[in-house]
């Protein structure tokens, strides 16, 4: 059996959310670092073939850019987002970190080969030969994006496992289904949003005149040429997907469509003007504008992430570990001895509930739902069964993967899903000094049957080689 | 555990822990650069002297003030890989102290992002134009977003290591160790820091070492090097004693039986090897490279020894055994030898741009 974690209260805010935002941010930066490495290397080489006159001095200006924010926010949001999953949940990040180990000790070596070379020539580089400065520029990309390469493998394993889930072999894990469109999408977002900054960048440099920031500009436009890809690239991932995911985001949840909307709205934005107005017709582009691309940038990565966060649900790990930390194998067992039973932490509050059944209630809130839901705020339970009586109630927590197949199964016993539905019907009628317990055993008996008859399987179809081995 | 750490345990626990005290002492190694280093620049700016060169602006500042961004840097970088072992050897532990200490945790990195920037701030120009208080209280806040996050460390790590307490202290807050605990850990750290900083500063400074060519300057004088490096001995070394004092009886039987007894020799060798030689330096006021290099050898005898009797701590609290189940299948997952390849690789890679800038550079 897992371990069993404290849990902490974010507000209103559902700890799914500040997740996104930290992950996002971090992926934004993360993206920058791998795509400024190439731009450097180009503009590295134009400088020495003579093509481009003004190309040595962005260099200079645009490394310093990038380690004042990828060094040092990068770096930094890159921790705080492994402690940020800890915080949200921690046998999902410590699933992966147990199964993946070996390749995140990998990627620190090259963190280490991208900080060392990224250094040698941000301190050295006017005092090196243009070879040497080049081939530190090269060994600074190439880490940069091997980083990404490992990451990608261990973020994309999350939504497909494929061939994982029956041999548990790393090399089937890490070349997953999405591993190869979603390293070549995000690849080709690295190079986009470091031609986006570098535009900015250009406009910062003051002793040039407009018409060779022009030149500047364009140059690094060539590298959102890739662009064009996007849409093949991304119609492969959603092939990758699972079915069910895909239907979600293909309409069958709104929101994860809006916010895919958003992401293809915005990239369908940038790539235009970027492929028409500054590689096609070589125009110019001011700061304020490189910057409201930048902005559009983001909001296409927010989106895409948000997508891609969204659309492993009911699970975090697909097929192997629910989005609230439970194990498919533990449904089962956790229906029969309780949820909340092996639970050491007591209610922070627990002087506030009217009756023991009250708090048994906000024990298996904490246990099985606060990870994506708060009781009153964003994504609230009281508000999503606001119009629902309590015996609609009861029966859709008791066959919750069949009433949202994106939830997964109700993980407790009959005592403890009343008591969540008392907990949420007491919060619902703002908190009353006293509630009536409930302890109807034809309602427990009714719940019983429900539980039966959803059975303890997900709601979404799982590969046959997958349920073969929970039923062993 | 009858045997020396980390032996008499199945070979997986034994290799994790000993990858994971490798790679805490090569991130202390680095983060006691900042740690120290903040300190003292702090220092330089609030007390500048009455010389001719303001203390700030004196080669230990110079070289700290040039070089501790990039020091950082590294240290958050090299940080990673006992942050990752950490997670395989005591998974259930450090996350639980991670999740009971939440913002007061997380607040470690703003606070790491502030530091940084000001690091940057400290090392530019910009800040020479400013008055002295305003140059100081930047510095000093600095070196204090350091020190507390030294003491989120120390907490956190603390707290991974007192279960009995977590369920009370989920429900109140308050930390289930005393605040002394912390303090001596801290000042042994400290301390230690101090001595650390010395002997890399003194490879950067000390004429005839070597790097970096620009941090060179004529004065050849080790004192001040060698008074703070015996000054943070001092400090350690009283403060480790109260520290194993106040220990429970447990922890100092493991440190001082079969365990890590030689690693707590090993330690006082270490010190006792740099502390005679500083003392030699200062004395005579010339240090030379073979002493320096002794001192280097002892100091980093000293950190690995040091990292060895805290893990030695942290195992006395510990049912290690009931731990090895979950090591012995992480190291089955696979990848290790995709790990040493590249280790190697990009090491060498490593080795090879220092390389290119000692060799091309103008």
């Amino acid at each position: 059996m897992p371990d069993i974690y404290p849990v902490n209260d974010y507000g209103p805010l559902m700890p799914g959310l500040v997740m996104a935002g930290v992950a996002i941010f971090h992926v934004f930066l993360a993206q920058f670092a791998v795509g400024g490495g190439m731009l450097l290397c180009y503009f590295q080489w134009l400088a020495m073939s003579g093509r481009e006159p003004n190309a040595r001095h962005f260099v200079a200006g645009y490394f310093k850019v990038l380690v004042l924010v990828s060094f040092v926010i990068g770096a930094l949001t890159g921790v705080g987002i492994w402690f940020t999953a800890i915080q949200i949940s921690a046998p999902t990040i410590g699933a992966m970190v147990t199964n993946f180990h070996w390749l995140w000790a990998t990627e620190w070596t090259f963190f280490c080969l991208e900080i060392v070379a990224g250094y040698c020539f941000y301190r050295y580089h006017e005092r090196l030969n243009d070879r040497a400065a080049l081939g530190l520029l090269i060994t600074y990309a190439f880490a940069a994006w091997a980083s990404l390469f490992i990451i990608n493998g261990i973020l994309s394993w999350q939504l497909t496992p494929g061939r994982w889930l029956e041999t548990h072999n790393i090399r089937d894990g890490f070349f997953n289904p999405s591993f190869w469109p979603s390293l070549l999408f995000r690849t080709v977002v690295a190079t986009t949003l470091a031609a986006l900054a570098a535009c900015i960048v250009v406009n910062t440099i003051r002793d040039l005149d407009r018409e060779a920031r022009r030149a500047l500009i364009n140059r690094a436009a060539y590298l959102m040429i890739p662009m064009v890809l996007m849409p093949v690239l991304g119609v492969w991932f959603l092939a990758a997907m699972p079915d069910d995911s895909r239907t979600w985001i293909l309409g069958g949840s709104p929101a994860m469509t809006l916010f895919m909307s958003i992401s293809i709205g915005a990239s369908l934005a940038v790539g235009a003007y970027a492929l028409i107005g500054l590689v096609y017709q070589h125009l110019y582009i001011n700061g304020a504008t490189a910057t409201l691309l930048l902005l559009l940038a983001f909001g296409a990565t927010a989106g895409g992430e948000f997508v891609r966060e969204g659309a492993r649900k009911p699970y975090s790990i697909r097929y192997t570990l629910y989005s609230n930390g439970i194990l498919p194998g533990e449904v089962a067992h956790l229906r029969e001895v309780g949820c909340t039973t092996d639970d050491p932490y007591p209610l922070r509050d627990a002087s506030a509930y009217p009756n023991d059944q009250l708090r048994l209630g906000a024990r298996t809130f904490r246990r099985l739902c606060h990870v994506c839901h708060t009781v009153e705020g964003s994504n609230g339970l009281v508000g999503l069964t606001g119009t629902w009586d309590v015996t609609q109630m009861r029966m859709n927590i008791a066959m919750l993967q069949h009433t949202k197949p994106f939830m997964p199964p109700f993980a407790g016993s009959p005592q403890e899903l009343e008591a969540l539905v008392q907990f949420l019907r007491w919060y619902a009628r703002d908190r009353p000094a006293s509630w009536a317990a409930s302890d109807d055993p034809d309602v427990t008996a009714r719940i019983q049957k429900w539980l039966g008859e959803a059975g303890t399987e997900a709601g979404v179809v799982m590969p046959a080689a997958m349920r073969q081995r929970s039923t062993k | 555990m009858d045997r020396i750490f980390p032996f008499g345990l199945p070979w997986p626990t034994e290799f994790y822990t000993v990858l994971y005290v490798l790679t805490f002492a090569l991130h202390q190694a680095l983060m006691h650069y900042v740690l120290a280093g903040s300190l003292y620049v702090a220092w330089t700016m609030a007390f500048p002297g009455t010389g001719a060169t303001a203390r700030y602006e004196q080669p230990i500042a110079t070289a700290l003030r040039d070089w501790m961004p990039f020091a950082l840097g590294a240290a958050i970088t090299a940080g990673v890989a006992p942050l990752l072992f950490v997670q395989i050897l005591y998974q259930r532990e450090f996350y639980t102290a991670n999740l009971l200490l939440s913002w007061r945790w997380m607040i470690v990195i703003p606070a790491l992002i502030v530091a940084f920037y000001l690091l940057y701030l400290i090392k530019s120009q910009l800040m020479f134009h400013w008055p002295r208080l305003a140059r100081a209280s930047v510095a000093t806040l600095a070196g204090l977003l350091f020190v507390f996050v030294g003491f989120c460390w120390t907490a956190n790590h603390l707290l991974s290591m007192h279960a009995a307490g977590w369920p009370d202290m989920y429900v109140t807050g308050a930390l289930p160790f005393a605040a002394s605990t912390v303090v001596l850990r801290m000042l042994v750290w400290g301390g230690g820091a101090f001595a650390s900083m010395a002997t890399e500063v003194a490879w950067q400074i000390v004429p005839g070492t070597g790097i970096p060519k620009e941090a060179q300057t004529t004065s050849s004088d080790p004192r001040p090097l060698a008074a703070i490096a015996m000054g943070g001995f001092g400090v350690a070394l009283v403060a480790a004693a109260a520290y194993m004092w106040q220990a429970d009886a447990n922890f100092r039987a493991l440190a001082f039986g079969i365990v890590g007894g030689p690693y707590v020799v090993l330690a006082l060798v270490g010190v006792a090897l740099q502390v005679v030689l500083w003392y030699r330096a200062w004395r005579r006021a010339v240090l030379s490279r073979m002493a320096l290099a002794l001192i280097t050898g002892g100091w980093v005898i000293t950190l690995l020894s040091v990292s060895v009797v805290r893990e030695i701590g942290r195992w006395s609290t510990l049912d290690v055994a009931s731990l090895v189940a979950r090591h012995q299948s992480a190291i089955e997952v696979g990848g290790l030898t995709i790990f040493l390849i590249f280790a190697v690789v990009n090491f060498a890679a490593i080795a090879a741009c220092i390389w290119t800038v000692r060799h091309n550079t103008t």
